[in-house]
């Protein structure tokens, strides 16, 4: 056998011969972006982002049509728009983290993640004080709702992909709607079905019972989905070797779901993590930290926040900020950890 | 074109004047409609680290029918996917080599990989019909798909195709049902008219009859034999007598134990009857693989 000695290339790569005019052609658009601001009328931060997608896109589309002709000049154009639209959408997002870092460090100090709020008020020095009760409160509050939904809508998705039961269309339906319910709705169902007519306070459970009741469609949805793309073949070669269908599904169809379920939970979790509303009513309040999850009040992140903002003064808001950071934080390192433990490691030779 | 292995000949009149038909719609003026073939320049195909193909250099004749043939993972469809710039689609592939149509390396610097595509068609192992287009709609999505400009009559081309293909007399009345509801067989006939539509120098056919029945594979190689007139084309396939029926030329691939590589090529009935290598010899005699 003989050893290879030639090199492995990437012709359809854009080389730097190739991406020199492209850059070129971006810096000219600048330019040109520039100057055209400067000597008409238009003005503002809006005119310099439309003239340069403009003239951007012409100037790329310019390229292709002198190399390719036409039909790649419209391809370009395409992928410019493409692109266009991917720095609109996140462009939001952006700002938004961006802002929440730089008003919300404002507030962080080492005790914050330590303390609670039973050593200082909303107007305290921003020294002292921290969210050490709210964290414990909304992880609870994670992790309750989680426990709680998760069960109900992971079977509510196989009996509508692996059971196709004759009320199918129904509870579809029912999922559906519920979707759409606002979130203070389930704080109220909650607070008149479990606390106002019995002598049931406000407490973690109660308000892990109402998130949860947001949970569920987002995590069957999408839980739905992923089961669909799971391959009949699969369940037809489990089924073919004398399984019984929950043996199928419990080991094939679930499994090979696995790491859409996941995302699904993850989707249920960022769908609730956030939700203040529903708290207001079921949560009952607490500046230190309850490890009781049935009993007593409990405080969150978003509870924080909402408070703080309440508060209004300049203090306060700046303790709102930062409780925005720290749960952005959180609900990033629960993704982060869930991604990491629930993807199975398949080694491919 | 002696060493061709023929598998019917009654209808050669209708191929005459389908052969006539396809003449008459070349794109580019000055250029003949089959070019001067496709040829493969030591041709390396990596995914990852890993070497998949090691140095294939292999040439198409314009007007032949060539079959490529050896054991699973030797690199066979690896090297057909190289062939049309297909291989680039894998986010870890690279390649060294280089691939000739017409005299021009189709991985050159600033060639229109578009066109290239346009020019080498595929037809893939698995059926593929695009689900939401009707019968018809399917035969010439490719002239919508590669803004193609047809100046004839749609419906003749329409015709024409299908009936190159192998499929019209089936599908004749049902032109606008949905292309779902054909057998596996039909479906990838119907694949195949849809590639002839966009009129390619170069038929690439993954082994296009894996999934079919016995009917279905003899159609598709009446439809291939046919084909080759007006068209060059590169088969891959595990069914040998198929390879000695269809084929002009036939190359032998195999992995032993490293990265693929072309044993041998010569013309099919050489290669069946006298392999020159050991290896070649086994494999056809059915000895492995």
């Amino acid at each position: 056998m003989t050893t290879t000695t030639v090199a492995p290339r990437k012709p359809w790569k854009a080389t730097k011969a190739d991406l020199y005019p492209v850059f070129g052609a971006l810096a000219l658009a600048a330019a040109l972006d520039y100057a055209v601001v400067a000597v008409t009328p238009m003005k503002g931060k809006l005119a310099y982002v439309l003239l340069f997608f403009i003239f951007g896109a012409g100037f790329q589309m310019a390229l292709k049509w002198r190399a390719l002709g036409r039909r790649a000049a419209v391809d370009s154009l395409a992928a410019s728009v493409a692109i266009a639209g991917a720095v609109i959408a996140f462009t939001p997002v952006i700002s938004l983290l961006l802002t929440t870092i730089v008003k919300g460090a404002k507030g962080i100090y080492p005790g914050f993640f330590y303390h609670d709020m039973s050593v200082a008020n909303y107007q305290s020095p921003l020294n002292q004080g921290g969210v050490v009760q709210a964290i414990v409160g909304t992880l609870y509050l994670i992790i309750l709702a989680t426990a709680i939904s998760l069960p109900l809508s992971i079977l509510t998705a196989l009996y509508l992909t692996e059971i196709r039961g004759k009320a199918s269309g129904f509870i579809q339906f029912l999922v559906q709607a519920m979707s759409g319910i606002p979130s203070v709705v389930a704080g109220i169902f909650i607070y008149s079905a479990l606390l106002l007519t019995t002598s049931l306070r406000g407490s973690t459970i109660m308000a892990a019972l109402a998130l949860a009741i947001l949970m569920i469609p987002t995590v069957t949805r999408t839980a739905q989905e992923v089961l669909l793309l799971v391959p009949q073949d699969l369940r037809e070669a489990g089924l073919a070797l004398g399984a019984t269908q929950w043996k199928t599904v419990a080991t094939i169809v679930v499994p090979a779901a696995r790491n859409g379920l996941i995302t699904a939970v993850i989707l249920g979790v960022a769908r609730i993590a956030g939700e203040t509303a529903p708290l207001l009513f079921t949560l009952g309040v607490s500046n230190k930290i309850n490890w009781n999850p049935f009993s007593g009040g409990q405080s969150a992140l978003p509870y924080y926040v909402w408070s703080g903002l309440g508060d209004g003064t300049e203090l306060g808001i700046d303790r709102a900020w930062s409780g925005i950071l720290v749960l952005l934080m959180l609900v990033l390192t629960l993704f982060v950890v869930a991604r990491v433990f629930g993807t199975r490691k398949v080694k491919i030779k | 074109m002696e060493t061709r292995a023929k598998m019917s000949t009654e209808n050669s009149p209708q191929t005459n004047s389908l052969a006539g038909v396809a003449a008459a719609r070349v794109r580019e003026p000055g250029t003949a409609p089959l070019g001067s073939g496709l040829e493969a320049r030591g041709v390396h195909a990596w995914f990852g680290s890993h070497l998949a193909l090691e140095n294939v250099s292999l040439d198409f004749a314009a007007g032949t029918v060539t079959a490529l043939i050896g054991p699973s993972g030797c690199g066979k469809s690896t090297f057909i996917r190289t062939l049309n710039r297909m291989h680039e689609f894998i986010p870890s592939a690279a390649m060294a080599g280089e691939v000739l149509l017409d005299g021009k390396d189709i991985y050159a610097a600033g060639t229109d990989v578009t066109r290239v595509r346009l020019q080498i068609g595929m037809v893939f192992q698995k059926p593929n019909p695009f689900p939401s287009m009707t019968i018809g709609e399917n035969v010439l999505a490719g002239l919508k798909l590669a803004q193609i400009k047809h100046d004839g009559n749609k419906d003749d081309l329409l015709e024409e195709c299908l009936t190159r293909a192998g499929l019209w007399n089936e599908v004749k009345d049902r032109l606008g049902a949905h292309a779902g509801g054909l057998s596996g067989g039909q479906q990838q006939r119907l694949c195949i008219a849809r590639s002839l539509a966009v009129n390619p120098k170069v038929l690439l056919m993954d082994e296009p009859c894996s999934a079919l029945d016995p009917g279905s594979t003899l159609r598709i190689e009446d439809t291939i034999s046919q084909l080759s007139k007006t068209m060059t084309i590169v088969i891959v396939t595990h069914n040998m007598q198929q390879a000695a029926r269809v084929s002009d030329y036939t190359a032998f691939f195999l992995a032993d134990g490293g990265p693929g590589q072309m044993i041998e090529v010569g013309p099919t009935n050489e290669m069946f009857s006298r392999p020159k290598d050991q290896r070649t010899e086994n494999y056809v005699s059915g000895r492995f693989g």
